[in-house]
């Protein structure tokens, strides 16, 4: 029979939940500010990451087309026919504007030189010439102002090698020009071609004045392209409209420039996504401690709702109602923060270097803040929401008399992992799923990316906890045995803080699990950090050569040596590397001539420069294969992994050479890349020692210069030794150093902020356990211990606890680390030991102090004060 | 372990029926039986003429609100609602929260707490924590108060105050009162007794 009251019932309105739910939040503000500041700290870490992310992106982005001078470059052979150039209007009136560069090599005489020089000779149109960056001349002007069809700007080494000045008049094909600056610098110096002699640069009109143009000579075209601000049509749009237009055009976009930045750029945006989603684990789990801690402090009241009429739904849509405003707080809060903190990022570094500051809020990202908040704050709180259905009324109406009801009514609410709660599994499940699905959503890119982001992710947390887990269950195991054996014997403090673990009520398992998790995360994101910027580093380390010189006779090697040694503003001693005169033959056996070689693989087929070495550089990365022993006699050669792609080469494959007129058969040992700029990684094939030494060598050397030392040291090199070309690549250096740098600093500085969060999180979700703490002081007081008493047995507990949970979540990070470092990035992975211990010393400590910042407002009152309080 | 062994009671609507006996006589175990708390091994429990011991959790909060007003010993008000939220708490979950803050005020008149309604607990002395609550048991004018040691925590002049507000407004409310209490002088306004001793009626 169903009283008829029954089918009555109204559902508790969404509005009088919220309306219960507010008044709660309102009467204990400082309790709850913790929850909001946990769920703020959380999502402040995510926008943050995310706001740091974006910005460093536009400005490395910036950085890179800095180095091409525009978005897209296309190198074509030969001038675009009648169709070709209606595809480029087509493309101009959509707002893609372009830019056409020509290069070639001549002579250029002055009136008191005694010599004609080898010029490089670059043609841009100064008014649209470059489209990022600058051109810096010395005297310094606007290049627009300066160049004109009777005027050239040319590089300090034609002024050193020609002994003019700015001025003088130059003459070029036969017609005279006023040089009116020095080239300081140019942005797409190294995007450029291979320059071989001093720079000149000068205008379509004057290059049309030399004649030195006409049908058939040797002139490298460029187009230069720059794309509409409005982000449409987009990169890879124009790229794919070119590259049918013109199928035999070379073309680059910025986002490939230079190997060090393109690989730097892809490393680090992989971490910052892989930090964006720690962030949200970090922040997670304080949210889910905070909210544990704030519902187990609501029992009493939800049973007496429940005795008052109120049905499980009705209290459980309360909280929920009260968890999406505290979500909601927090979100805004975080919010708030996460932006303060981006928009003052470009404050925070303007020390390394200027960045305009990213204007306002974001709306989409803000929006997307907010709602992770809120879910995750939910998500986390389903367990103890669920359980509110097994808090039965009557355990509060017997309490006066039932002390074992509590104990039990204590124990129906447990933190989300522990052993206990099993019903939860479900929600426990709920949780991870939940998490992966916010985890794919923060994911940039396509959905396949997003949902293996968000199915490795939960991977990981699921592998993470239940290690965690099982680990302190046999943590408490292990405890419980050892203190029976030798328990008598250990002292009072020891023994009590040791018994802390196991006692039925104790949490000590959920605190392994959260403390664990989050050493786990800090300390991945710790070694990764670590082992990227060593890698960064390594790609562009300090005292990368900046001068090179070309063409150095095998007589004048040491002369040279010792000559640029002894020079001011030499960083690094000169590094001469003997290069031979080389033409492959056949690969595997089919004649080279033969092989499907097309625009500028076509280069194989004409003689190479090639060299020999013994040790492997240590920045050279082998990708296949493996380097040569000194008891490797045969010949051998090691291979860019580029030249192994166009001849389709891999470790094995044969190789026949033409060295002076003798044929060498070698066998393909390795395929290596080299991202930084040695002389090394500018040879395409590298022979083993014994082979190459007795042909005739060219010499080339490399040199860290200061960049003001190099002008001087450009005369008196070619005071002294006329024939060899120095080349210098100061500016370009110094941009890629800087791009580096940036890498660095950014990585660094948004590592210290998740690991700052992290930290904040471990301590707070030991402080969660306060509440816990109180009901043990007074037991114990009561009891008649001694606050320094009660301080030394939590002392013990919290030290166990740490340090459990600081030695698994290591090893799990270190596994972990070495995951996302292999797979991910490409970069090797070393055991850390040091950072592995300071992991363990730090969670310990911090369980330690955090337990005690909890505990001592408690440890100095009465006890009935706290009673009275429950 | 039986705590009650085979009882057999009957309370008349409009009856004050005082349950005395020793500590762990079962006591509280049979108020939280007639109160649905918690639900007999054995046996039925009618209430307002309707069986309730099958009914589920829920459907039983339900009922609770509607015909039983609770007093406990301990107050057991919410701490982070005040005095009037605290009142206004049964009538919300029973879904007329919109006009039961003059409901509410009025209640807290009656037990002289007018002035005190934005009051949180902790802002009470005990003897004001348990008018409030007094007031909030009578919300929604239930036809049965159960109370519970309700004088059990106040000194002898608080509890007189509380136990002649407590009995003046069930008269006015006409509703069915049983109390719990170890006091020879709050039994003594009872209309009856019922003395319990290791789970058995002995006297009634």
């Amino acid at each position: 029979m169903t009283p008829e009251i029954l089918n009555t019932a109204p559902p508790l309105p969404w509005a009088s939940a919220f309306r219960i739910g507010w008044r709660e939040l309102r009467a204990a503000r400082a309790k709850f500010l913790f929850v909001i500041l946990a769920v703020a700290v959380g999502v402040g870490a995510l926008t943050g990451v995310r706001g740091f992310s974006w910005s460093f992106r536009r400005m490395l982005l910036k950085d890179a087309r800095t180095l091409m001078a525009g978005d897209l470059s296309a190198r074509i052979f030969g001038l675009p026919a009648a169709q070709q150039q209606a595809v480029l209007d087509q493309l101009a009136r959509r707002g893609v504007e372009r830019t056409w560069v020509t290069e070639t090599v001549t002579m250029a005489a002055a009136e008191h030189a005694p010599d004609p020089l080898l010029i490089s000779v670059k043609a841009v149109d100064p008014r649209a010439y470059p489209f990022y960056g600058e051109v810096k001349l010395e005297p310094p002007g606007p290049l627009g102002e300066a160049l004109d069809s009777h005027t050239v700007a040319v590089s300090n080494d034609l002024i050193v090698r020609l002994g003019v000045k700015v001025g003088d008049s130059l003459r070029i094909g036969g017609q005279e020009f006023r040089i009116v600056g020095v080239v300081a610098s140019e942005p797409d110096r190294m995007t450029g071609t291979l320059n071989v002699g001093p720079r000149v640069l000068i205008t379509r009109e004057g290059l049309d004045r030399t004649g030195l143009i006409t049908l058939g000579s040797r002139a490298s075209e460029r187009f230069l392209f720059k794309l509409p601000a409005s982000g449409t049509p987009g990169v890879a749009e124009v790229r794919a409209i070119l590259k049918k237009a013109f199928p035999e055009a070379t073309l680059a976009d910025y986002r490939e420039t230079h190997p060090i930045i393109t690989r730097g750029l892809d490393r680090s945006t992989t971490f910052l996504s892989l930090i964006g989603l720690i962030a949200l684990v970090i922040g997670a789990m304080g949210v889910a401690s905070a909210m544990h801690g704030h519902l187990q402090q609501r029992l009493d009241s939800i049973a007496v709702m429940k005795c008052v009429g109120g049905r499980s739904g009705q209290v459980i849509r309360i909280y929920v109602a009260q968890t999406l405003l505290l979500g909601l707080g927090g979100g805004l809060l975080g919010v708030a923060f996460g932006t303060l903190v981006s928009s003052a990022f470009p404050s925070l570094i303007a020390r390394y270097y200027p960045i305009p500051a990213a204007g306002g809020v974001e709306l989409w990202p803000a929006a997307q803040g907010i709602a992770v908040a809120c879910l995750v704050t939910l998500l986390f709180t389903v367990p103890p929401l669920l359980s509110i259905r097994s808090i039965r009324p009557a355990l509060i109406f017997r309490r006066d008399m039932e002390p074992e009801a509590a104990a039990r009514r204590h124990r129906t609410l447990t933190a989300p992992f522990s052993r206990e709660s099993r019903p939860p599994l479900l929600a426990g499940a709920a949780i991870l799923l939940g998490t992966g699905v916010v985890a794919a959503t923060l994911t940039d890119g396509g959905l396949k990316l997003a949902l293996r982001t968000g199915f490795y992710f939960t991977l990981a947390l699921t592998v993470g906890v239940a290690a965690l887990a099982a680990s302190a269950w046999l943590l408490l195991r292990g405890v419980r045995l050892l203190s029976g054996r030798a328990g008598a014997r250990l002292p009072g403090a020891l023994r009590h803080g040791i018994a802390n673990l196991y006692r039925p009520g104790n949490q000590a398992s959920a605190a392994v699990v959260a403390l664990g998790v989050g050493v786990m995360f800090t300390l991945t994101v710790f070694l990764v950090q670590g082992a990227l910027l060593r890698q960064i580093r390594a790609s562009a380390p300090p005292g990368t050569p900046n001068v090179f010189l070309l063409d150095i006779p095998a007589e004048q090697r040491q002369a040279i040596a010792d000559l640029i040694r002894r020079q001011d503003g030499v960083e690094r001693a000169p590094d001469v590397t003997g290069a031979v005169a080389a033409r492959i033959t056949s690969v595997d056996g089919v004649a080279i001539d033969r092989l499907p070689l097309r625009d500028y693989g076509r280069r194989f087929l004409r003689t190479r420069s090639v060299t020999g070495l013994r040790e492997r550089p240590p920045e050279m990365e082998i990708l296949r294969g493996a380097w040569w022993k000194p008891e490797d006699h045969q010949p051998l050669v090691c291979v860019t992994d580029e030249a192994a792609r166009i001849l389709n080469l891999k470790p094995g494959s044969a190789v026949d050479w033409e060295i002076w007129n003798r044929k060498l058969h070698t066998r393909v040992a390795c395929v290596e890349r080299t991202e930084s700029l040695r002389m090394s990684g500018r040879f395409e094939f590298l022979f083993n020692t014994g082979h190459l030494e007795q042909f005739p060598a060219i010499y080339y050397g490399s040199a860290r210069v200061r960049p003001n030392a190099v002008a001087p040291l450009q005369r008196i090199m070619y005071q002294r030794f006329p024939t060899v070309t120095v080349i210098n690549m100061a500016d370009v250096m110094q941009t890629v150093e800087e791009v580096v740098d940036r890498i660095s600093v950014i990585v660094r500085f948004i590592s210290a902020f998740t690991i700052l969060a992290g930290a904040v999180m471990l301590a707070s979700s030991v402080a969660g356990t306060r509440f816990r703490r109180m009901r043990e002081v007074v037991i114990l007081k009561t009891l008649g211990a001694t606050r320094g008493r009660i301080a030394g047995i939590f002392s013990v507990e919290f030290l166990v606890l740490g340090a459990v949970a600081g030695v698994m979540g290591s090893l799990l990070a270190s596994g972990f680390a070495a995951l996302i470092l292999r797979r991910l990035m490409q970069i090797e992975f070393h055991f850390d030991a040091v950072s592995n211990l300071a992991a363990v010393l730090v969670a310990a400590a911090l369980a330690t102090a955090a337990g005690w910042a909890a505990c001592f407002p408690i440890l100095g009152r009465k006890p009935l004060e706290i009673l009275r309080e429950e | 372990m039986d705590i009650l062994k085979g009882i057999d009671l009957d309370i008349p609507r409009g009856q004050f029926a005082a349950i005395m006996g020793p500590s762990g006589s079962g006591k509280s175990t049979l108020l939280g039986l007639l109160a649905g708390l918690d639900s007999p091994t054995k046996g039925e429990i009618q209430l307002d003429g309707e069986e309730i011991t099958s009914l589920s959790e829920d459907r039983m909060a339900l009922l609770r609100g509607r015909k039983i007003g609770f007093v406990f010993q301990s107050y057991h008000l919410i701490p982070t609602l005040t005095a009037e939220e605290n009142v206004l708490l049964p009538m919300e979950l029973a879904g007329n929260g919109n006009g039961g803050r003059s409901r509410a005020r009025e209640l807290l008149e009656r037990v002289g707490l007018g002035a005190r309604r934005d009051h949180y607990p902790v802002q009470l002395s005990g003897g004001e924590q348990q008018r409030v609550a007094l007031a909030r048991a009578f919300a929604l004018h239930p036809p049965i108060l159960l109370a519970d040691e309700p004088t059990g925590n106040l000194d002898s002049a608080t509890g007189q105050v509380v136990l002649d507000l407590m009995l003046a407004m069930n008269r006015e409310q006409g509703a069915t009162l049983v109390l719990v209490t170890h006091e020879e002088s709050v039994a003594s306004c009872a209309d009856r007794r019922i003395i319990l001793q290791d789970g058995l009626v002995v006297s009634q």
